[in-house]
């Protein structure tokens, strides 16, 4: 017997209400689809912005430097390293760094900054630090000179040209101080790292801390962030645990995961708030329809339909009901989804000034997976075949006679 | 009449109505209870915040916002002190020299701000005082005493009565070295106010940094109630645009667009939940229409008018909603109730929530303000989703309506 043909003309003798239970389900996916992609957009948005193009989606320290910054937890940066690292699938830049604290001084001014000493091209291949240059010349490995953020440079009220001089601590308590000229100034929309980075070549850098050829960090840019765990696993297993530590962008930068954490467990709520109500309208529908078609079941019955088979039909039923209303979302949502990925949503006012102070873009690309598609249509199907659970039992106890009579 | 004929057909088949009233009830009581729960969430934070850091309003000098340098002192403190004591507002005030330095232990150096306050105001307005983990007695009557983190004591590798040297710009632009002695350590959520904050007797400090007694970087004010905000900043705002006068929204854009953006999402959220009941109801009703066209068309011949059947539906579906409306909303009145006297314990799902300063024990709180315009939410609701039902009982036809056999 051919149940689709059966279950489709069943859903049209009652158009309205299949109509307004596809809505309700229509509704569900539409909103689901729709916020679940402004959600997840919104974090590879800050991901990438923020872990992409400073801190790396992998770092690696020596032990202990996570906890104590400070310039004695160095590890030696070798080629055997750097080779090792580079042959690692799915790391697609490196960038070595010497952070450390300093008091900058110009004239009678005297500032705290962060120095990086970093390597010019690697750097500006991992940070696209050369995009952010608005003055002078760009860093060179050969060249002893400094790049200030703007505001820094403004404060201390020099430009390019001026001479600055650091001071600070070096390797085992040595101390640290030179003189350096300012050969470029840089803009970092964050205007917390604005007032305080300052750059120079990670062989000056080194020189002025007295290291040899050691470094703080070691930053890693991954081709895809959901690789993080076997890339870390992989250096891991390469270097002794104690020497050595590798961490991932979520340790790095608790404060964004747990935002990010925190945002997505607020929107699975709302949905799974939002499911639950879909649920009781199905849920609702099946009642009303079971008990209205009590008697026709009778007579299927009383003819010699077997029990199970009115369930199949039911079920079917109801599946076409989901499945209409999912579809019809999907549709609905695609083009918007589609629309606002290749075309993301500009923030502007208040929230594009807050976002460009945590150093993102303020922008809110939508997010297109086709997993998350799927997904959603599983959510309605388990939905669908736990609110016929007790639809089914009641047609499972239909005795024929009364329900002739019903 | 027609009220209690509608309240009894609300009870002619009771498993239907009551799936609908129970479909309202939980979809309120989910939705309210989560939005309680948001915002009790985010009122935490700004509370905390508030309390720990920012204060309600700050009042700097112009300059000293662009650029932290000890120079830039709020000039003749005194007069502005008097001025906002005279509030009616205000409940206390902390003036505070704040100084960009570096700090340096034998082992170790990490930029600070110093932060040089009264203990006295400086207890009334930020709890601070009740962060301390260790001290010796009567912490702050020393003759160089420091408050620090643990956290920062840990990176400079000292101890509590233990030296740390302070290096920082004075007012005449030379750099000046000297030393504190630990003698209270404290530990908030926040670490990167941890890793920054050290606090030292305001006199003290503004003896080596150059300062007199009627100069300041920072007065930061205490309002008896966070609603007269607006109010207070208005009286305060100085006439003297050399100073600047900021409440912790404006500081904090963040946070005060998230409790801004609060009022909006709850309506938001409430409504699509309501849409998404709004098809039960429907879907309710229709069937009761169509189930009842026997006897609604009976009603009609015998000369009920159309605006009394219109009204009959309508009653119907106001009371079928209102009905689990409100059990909906005592229900979440009496969860969030419960809830936010013993607060909800959420460190086992997330620890790191408190790296970004949210309190991992939440109050869901939400204000009795909230409750007419949830009721108002339900009404609106049912009266829009009885409008196609009662409509199609409108359009029924007595002399046919009658024939139908059911």
């Amino acid at each position: 017997m051919n149940y689709l043909k059966m279950a489709w003309r069943n859903t049209l003798r009652n158009r309205a209400r299949s109509l307004i239970t596809m809505a309700s389900v229509f509704l569900a996916i539409f909103l689901a689809l729709i916020t679940r992609s402004m959600q997840i957009g919104s974090y590879d948005n800050m991901i990438n912005n923020i872990v992409g193009a400073f801190t790396g989606n992998i770092q690696v320290h020596k032990s202990g430097y996570w906890d104590e910054k400070i310039i004695d937890n160095v590890f030696s940066y070798n080629d055997r390293l750097v080779n090792y690292i580079k042959s690692i699938d799915n790391v697609s830049a490196i960038a070595p760094r010497v952070e450390t604290f300093a008091l900058a001084s110009y004239g009678n001014k005297t500032k705290g900054v962060m120095v990086n000493g970093i390597d010019p091209d690697a750097e500006d291949k991992f940070s696209k630090l050369k995009s952010k240059l608005v003055k002078g010349e760009y860093l060179n490995n050969d060249q002893e000179g400094v790049l200030l953020g703007s505001s820094l440079a403004e404060n201390l009220k020099l430009s390019v040209g001026d001479s600055i001089v650091i001071l600070g601590q070096g390797y085992h308590g040595s101390s640290a101080a030179g003189l350096y000229a300012v050969i470029g100034i840089v803009k970092f929309p964050s205007p917390d790292l604005d007032k305080r980075l300052m750059y120079m070549p990670i062989k000056y850098a080194q020189e002025y801390c007295s290291l040899d050829n050691q470094i703080t960090t070691l930053a890693l840019k991954l081709e895809d962030d959901k690789n993080n765990h076997q890339v870390k696993e992989q250096i891991l297993s390469r270097f002794n645990n104690s020497d050595i530590e590798v961490m991932d962008w979520r340790e790095l930068t608790p404060e964004l995961a747990q935002q990010i954490e925190a945002d997505n467990g607020q929107g699975i709520i709302m949905l799974a708030i939002l499911y639950l109500i879909v649920a009781f309208g199905i849920f609702g529908t099946l009642i009303m329809m079971i008990n209205e078609r009590v008697r026709e079941f009778g007579v299927m019955l009383a003819i010699g339909m077997r029990h199970y088979k009115i369930v199949t039909l039911v079920f079917f039923e109801t599946l076409i009901i989901g499945f209409v209303g999912v579809v019809v979302g999907v549709l609905f949502s695609l083009p918007i989804i589609a629309y606002f990925h290749n075309n993301p949503y500009q923030y502007t006012g208040e929230m594009a000034k807050i976002m460009e102070q945590y150093g993102m873009e303020p922008v809110m690309p939508f997010a297109f997976e086709s997993g998350f598609f799927l997904s959603q249509a599983i959510t309605v199907f388990i939905i669908i075949v736990i609110m016929l659970i007790i639809p089914v039992i009641s047609i499972a106890r239909l005795k024929t006679i009364k329900a002739l009579r019903a | 009449m027609i009220f209690i004929v509608a309240w009894k057909n609300v009870w002619r088949n009771k498993i239907r109505s009551i799936v609908v009233m129970m479909s309202v009830a939980v979809g309120l009581l989910c939705g309210i209870f989560f939005m309680a729960f948001m915002n009790g969430m985010a009122k935490q934070r700004i509370d905390s915040a508030i309390k720990s850091e920012v204060s309600h309003i700050q009042v700097h000098s112009s300059e000293y916002l662009d650029d932290e340098e000890v120079g830039n002192v709020i000039p003749d403190i005194k007069n502005i002190e008097q001025r906002i004591n005279d509030s009616k507002y205000v409940e206390a005030l902390s003036t505070r020299i704040i100084i960009s330095g570096m700090a340096k232990s034998a082992r170790a150096s990490k930029g600070v701000k110093i932060v040089g306050i009264n203990r006295e105001s400086e207890q009334k307005v930020t709890d601070i005082h009740t962060k301390i983990t260790d001290s010796i007695p009567d912490y702050f009557n020393k003759k160089y005493p420091v408050l620090m983190s643990e956290r920062l004591a840990k990176e400079l590798r000292i101890r509590l009565k233990q030296k740390v040297t302070f290096v920082f710009q004075t007012v005449e632009g030379g750099l000046t070295e000297t030393s504190f002695k630990i003698t209270a350590l404290y530990k908030t959520s926040n670490k990167v106010f941890d890793d920054m904050m050290v606090f030292v007797p305001r006199s003290k400090i503004a003896r080596f940094a150059g300062l007199n007694n009627n100069q300041a970087h920072e007065i930061a004010v205490l309002l008896k109630n966070n609603d007269d905000l607006n109010l207070a900043a208005d009286e305060l705002k100085s006439e003297n645009n050399l100073i600047v006068t900021r409440t912790w929204k404006k500081i904090m854009p963040e946070l005060g667009m998230m409790i801004d953006m609060m009022d909006n999402m709850l309506v938001i959220f409430m409504s699509i939940i309501l849409v998404a009941l709004a098809f039960g109801i429907i879907n309710t009703m229709l069937m009761v229409v169509l189930e009842r066209s026997r006897e609604i068309g009976m009603l009609m011949a015998i000369g009920m008018n159309g605006k009394r059947i219109f009204g009959m539906i309508l009653l119907e579906t106001l009371f079928l909603s209102l009905t689990g409306g409100i059990i909906g909303i005592i229900a979440a009145t009496v969860v969030v109730n419960i809830t936010s006297k013993n607060g909800m314990d959420l460190s086992a799902y997330s620890k790191g929530l408190e790296a970004i300063g949210y309190d991992s024990l939440v109050f869901p709180v939400l204000d009795i303000s909230y409750y007419p315009v949830l009721i108002l939410m339900v009404v609106i609701t049912a009266l829009l989703s009885s409008i196609y039902p009662a409509a199609k009982a409108l359009k029924l036809n007595p002399a046919t309506a009658m024939r139908i056999d059911a």
